[in-house]
C-alpha cells in the first residue's frame, strides 16, 4: 500500500486540489462565489426535469442536442463533441495532447483545471504572465508555443474576466505552430460585448488547430448538470470522442437544454441583467477607490483583502471567491449575482470605504427634484 | 428614536435624511425594513405630491423587513415580516363588506411613514409573519401579488380562451404569474412596448401580441405575433393606465369576454353602451387586497426562483433619490426594490 500511496503521490504532486466557491451562509442567492446564474434555468428546464416522458431507463441520445448545438454556431454536427462539462474536454485534451516531456502553454494566472489537467498528464507547464489589464499577452504566448503541444486560451479569460480582441485572437493563430492546439475557452463569451466575441465558424474554417471549448454552465444556467462542448475540425471532434466515454452527458442534461433551447428569452434577459449588475459593481467599485479588471465576464475580479471584506460580507450572508483560490492572493472574484444581492454587496463596498476615509455618516446628501 | 429614510418635501425635493419616530407600544410592532418596493403610486406622489396627509412624507408600502421590538409580544423579535399597506377606517359601510372596499381608505407611506426608512411602526395586525428562510427581497413582493391576486380574484370563472394583459410593468408580470399559477395551462399573451419588458413576458412564456396585431372586435388579426387569426381573447387585463388603454382593451376583448381594470388612470374614456349590451362585455374594476396578502406570502416562500426575475433593479438609500427621479421617463424593466438604510 505504501508504494501505492508513494506512487500515486508522485502522480499528483504540484497538481492543486480544487476547491469549489463556498457556499452561502444564508439563502443561495447570497453565494456570489462560483459564476453561476443568478436566476437559474428558464421555467421549461424545470418542467421537462420533472415531466413523465424524460426517460432515464434509455441510453442518452445525444443527436439532437449535438445538431442544435452546431446549427447555432454555423457549422455542422461533424464539428461538436458534448462533455461532461467542459472540464472533461480540457482532461480529454491533456490525455490526448500532452505528457512527460510534452509541453502546455498558459496565461498566469490561468484558469485552475487547464493547469490541473496538463499537470497530471506529467506535461511542462509554460505559464506566460497576463498584460496588465488582465488580459492574455498573446505575442509572449505566441512564443512560448514554440515546440509546445497546447496552448489554452480562455477569452473572457478566469480570474480576470478580460476578454482579447478577435483580430487579436486571429493573428496569434497565425503565429501559432500547426502542430500546437489551441484550445480558445469560452465559456464566458456571452457575457462580452458583442464586438468581442469572435466569429469562430470563421476562424475553425482557417485554422485547424484551433478547438473552441464552451458550457452550459453560465448562460444556460445548467451548471449543476454538467454540459459543455467543444468545436474543432472533424477529425479531430472525432479521435476527441473516440477517447471519450461514449455517455459522459446525461439523459436529464439533455433534457434539460432541449428545454432551455426553446426559451431564448430567458436566457438574453438574464445576461441582460448580468452584464447590467456587472456595470453598477464596476462604477461602485471605481467610486470606492477599488483597483479592478474590467471584466467581459459575470464575474468582476477586484484588488481587495478577502479577510477583512469576508466577515462583513458574511453577516449580510454574501460569499464571494479569495483571489488565493485563483492564482491571486490580496484580490477576490465576485460573481455577478441577482440586484437585491449586488446593491447589498455595494452597500458593504461604500460602507468599507467610508470606514476607510474615516468619513462621517453625514445625513441629508442628495437633493433631487421629485419625478 | 430616529431613522434613516426618504423625505420628499412638499415642493417634491426628494431628501435623504432621517426623521423622528414614536417607539412601538402594546399592540405596534418595531420593523426594521430590509427591503421596500417601489411602486407606481409612490411615483406618481413624487411627480404630483398627491394622496399625502404630512410632509416631508416618507413613502412606501411595500415591505418587507424584520420584528426589531414587540412590546406586546405577539411576535418574536427576529421574525421576517410584510406589511400590510392597507390602512382602511374599519367604520364605513364599505368595511362592513371588505376592507378594500373601504370609503376612507388610506395606505402606509401617504398617511402615516412608511417603508423608505430603516425603521418602521405599525400596528401587529398590519404585519404577516413569513416561514422561516423566506428572502425579504423575495417577501417585498407581497403586496403587489396580493394585488394581483385579488385581481385575479374578481373573475368569476377561468378564462375560456386566450388572455391579454395589456403592459407588462411589475403588476402585469404579476398578473401573468397568477393567471399560470391558478390555471397552468392558460394561454397568455401580452402587449408590451418597451422591449425589455417584452423580453421578461417572452421569457415566462407569454406570446407577444404587436399593437397592430390586435382585430376588431376581439380579435388577434396578426400571424405575425405567433397566435392564429381570429383568436379572441376571453379576458384582456388593463394593467398598463395609459389614456385610451381601457378603449383598447374593450376593443380587444372577445364577446362576452371580461376587461378586469387593475392600472389607475384618471383620463376620461368614452363608452358606448350598445357596445357593452350587444357585445356582452363585462368591465370589472379591483382595487388592492383583502384577505391575499398571507396567501401571497405563502406563495413567495414557496417558490422564490419563480418570482425572482421580477425584482430588476435594487437601489441602496443613497441611490435612491436619483434612480426614483427618473423612473418616470427611464423606466425599469420589473420591480424596483430600496434598501433603505445605510451599513
Amino acid at each position: 500500500m505504501a508504494g501505492l500511496t508513494d506512487y500515486l503521490e508522485t502522480r499528483v504532486r504540484g497538481v492543486p486540489a480544487y476547491r469549489p466557491g463556498r457556499p452561502s451562509p444564508g439563502p443561495s442567492a447570497g453565494k456570489l462565489s462560483s459564476n453561476e446564474a443568478p436566476l437559474g434555468p428558464a421555467p421549461e428546464v424545470l418542467a421537462a426535469l420533472a415531466s413523465p416522458s424524460l426517460s432515464v431507463n434509455r441510453y442518452p441520445e445525444q443527436a439532437g442536442v449535438v445538431e442544435a448545438l452546431a446549427s447555432r454556431v454555423g457549422t455542422t454536427p461533424e464539428h461538436v463533441v458534448l462533455t461532461n462539462g467542459s472540464d472533461e474536454l480540457c482532461y480529454l485534451v491533456a490525455n490526448l495532447l500532452l505528457g512527460p516531456g510534452r509541453v502546455a502553454v498558459l496565461g498566469d494566472p490561468c484558469y485552475q483545471i487547464d493547469a490541473t489537467a496538463s499537470l497530471l498528464s506529467g506535461a511542462e507547464l509554460r505559464r506566460v504572465a497576463l498584460r496588465e489589464d488582465g488580459r492574455h499577452d498573446l505575442r509572449a504566448m505566441a512564443r512560448a508555443c514554440a515546440g509546445a503541444s497546447v496552448a489554452w486560451l480562455p477569452s473572457p479569460h478566469n480570474p480576470t474576466g478580460a476578454a482579447c480582441r478577435p483580430e487579436d485572437i486571429e493573428e496569434f493563430l497565425e503565429v501559432v505552430p500547426a502542430d500546437c492546439l489551441v484550445v480558445l475557452d469560452e465559456a464566458y463569451r456571452a457575457f462580452a460585448d458583442p464586438d468581442l466575441q469572435p466569429d469562430v465558424a470563421r476562424l475553425l474554417a482557417r485554422h485547424p488547430n484551433l478547438l473552441v471549448q464552451r458550457t452550459l454552465s453560465k448562460d444556460w444556467a445548467l451548471a449543476g448538470l454538467r454540459v459543455g462542448y467543444g468545436i474543432a475540425a472533424p477529425e479531430l471532434i472525432e479521435i476527441i470522442a473516440r477517447s471519450r466515454p461514449p455517455f459522459s452527458v446525461n439523459a436529464v442534461a439533455l433534457a434539460a437544454f432541449q428545454a432551455a433551447a426553446g426559451n431564448e428569452a430567458w436566457r438574453s434577459m438574464s445576461v441582460a441583467r448580468v452584464r447590467h449588475e456587472r456595470d453598477l459593481l464596476q462604477s461602485a467599485l471605481a467610486s470606492n477607490g477599488v483597483v479592478y479588471y474590467p471584466s467581459q465576464a459575470n464575474f468582476v475580479t477586484a484588488r481587495l483583502d478577502a479577510s477583512a471584506l469576508g466577515p462583513a460580507l458574511a453577516a449580510t450572508g454574501t460569499v464571494v471567491r479569495a483571489g488565493e483560490d485563483l492564482g491571486l492572493p490580496g484580490w477576490v472574484r465576485i460573481s455577478i449575482g441577482w440586484a437585491p444581492q449586488m446593491a447589498v454587496l455595494r452597500g458593504v463596498l461604500a460602507s468599507g470605504a467610508r470606514r476607510r476615509d474615516n468619513e462621517p455618516d453625514s445625513n441629508t446628501v442628495t437633493t433631487t427634484k421629485g419625478a | 428614536m430616529r431613522t434613516d429614510a426618504l423625505l420628499p418635501d412638499r415642493d417634491l425635493n426628494l431628501v435623504l435624511g432621517s426623521r423622528e419616530i414614536d417607539p412601538p407600544v402594546p399592540g405596534e410592532v418595531l420593523v426594521r425594513v430590509a427591503w421596500a418596493g417601489v411602486c407606481g403610486s409612490d411615483l406618481h406622489v413624487l411627480a404630483s405630491g398627491a394622496w399625502v396627509a404630512y410632509w416631508p412624507a416618507t413613502l412606501g408600502h411595500e415591505v418587507a423587513g424584520t420584528v426589531e421590538d414587540c412590546p406586546g409580544g405577539e411576535i418574536a423579535p427576529g421574525t421576517t415580516v410584510v406589511v400590510d399597506s392597507r390602512l382602511p377606517c374599519g367604520r364605513c359601510a364599505g368595511c362592513s363588506q371588505a376592507p378594500s372596499l373601504c370609503h376612507n381608505m388610506t395606505w402606509l407611506g401617504e398617511s402615516r411613514p412608511g417603508g423608505f426608512a430603516r425603521l418602521l411602526v405599525v400596528p401587529v395586525s398590519s404585519v404577516v409573519a413569513c416561514p422561516e428562510g423566506t428572502e425579504p427581497a423575495i417577501a417585498v413582493l407581497a403586496e403587489p401579488l396580493a394585488v394581483a391576486m385579488h385581481a385575479v380574484s374578481r373573475l368569476v370563472a377561468p378564462p375560456p380562451g386566450p388572455v391579454l394583459v395589456v403592459g407588462y410593468g411589475p403588476v402585469g408580470a404579476l398578473v401573468h404569474l397568477e393567471l399560470l399559477r391558478r390555471w397552468p395551462g392558460l394561454e397568455v399573451c401580452v402587449r408590451e412596448p418597451l422591449a425589455s419588458r417584452a423580453e421578461l413576458a417572452l421569457a415566462l412564456g407569454a406570446k407577444l401580441v404587436a399593437p397592430s396585431g390586435l382585430g376588431a372586435a376581439g380579435t388577434a388579426a396578426a400571424e405575425e405575433d405567433g397566435l392564429p387569426a381570429g383568436t379572441e381573447f376571453a379576458l384582456v387585463v388593463d394593467t398598463a393606465g395609459y389614456p385610451q388603454s381601457l378603449a383598447a382593451a374593450s376593443r380587444a376583448v372577445a364577446n362576452g369576454g371580461t376587461v378586469l381594470v387593475v392600472a389607475l388612470s384618471g383620463q376620461a374614456v368614452p363608452v358606448v353602451p350598445s357596445d357593452l349590451v350587444e357585445r356582452a362585455i363585462s368591465i370589472v374594476g379591483c382595487i388592492g387586497f383583502d384577505g391575499e396578502l398571507p396567501e401571497a406570502v405563502g406563495v413567495l416562500a414557496c417558490a422564490p426562483d419563480r418570482y425572482r426575475p421580477l425584482v430588476t433593479e435594487a437601489l441602496l438609500l443613497e441611490e435612491a433619490p436619483q434612480r426614483l427621479a427618473e423612473l418616470g421617463r427611464r423606466p425599469s424593466v420589473g420591480k424596483v426594490v430600496v434598501r433603505p438604510w445605510r451599513d
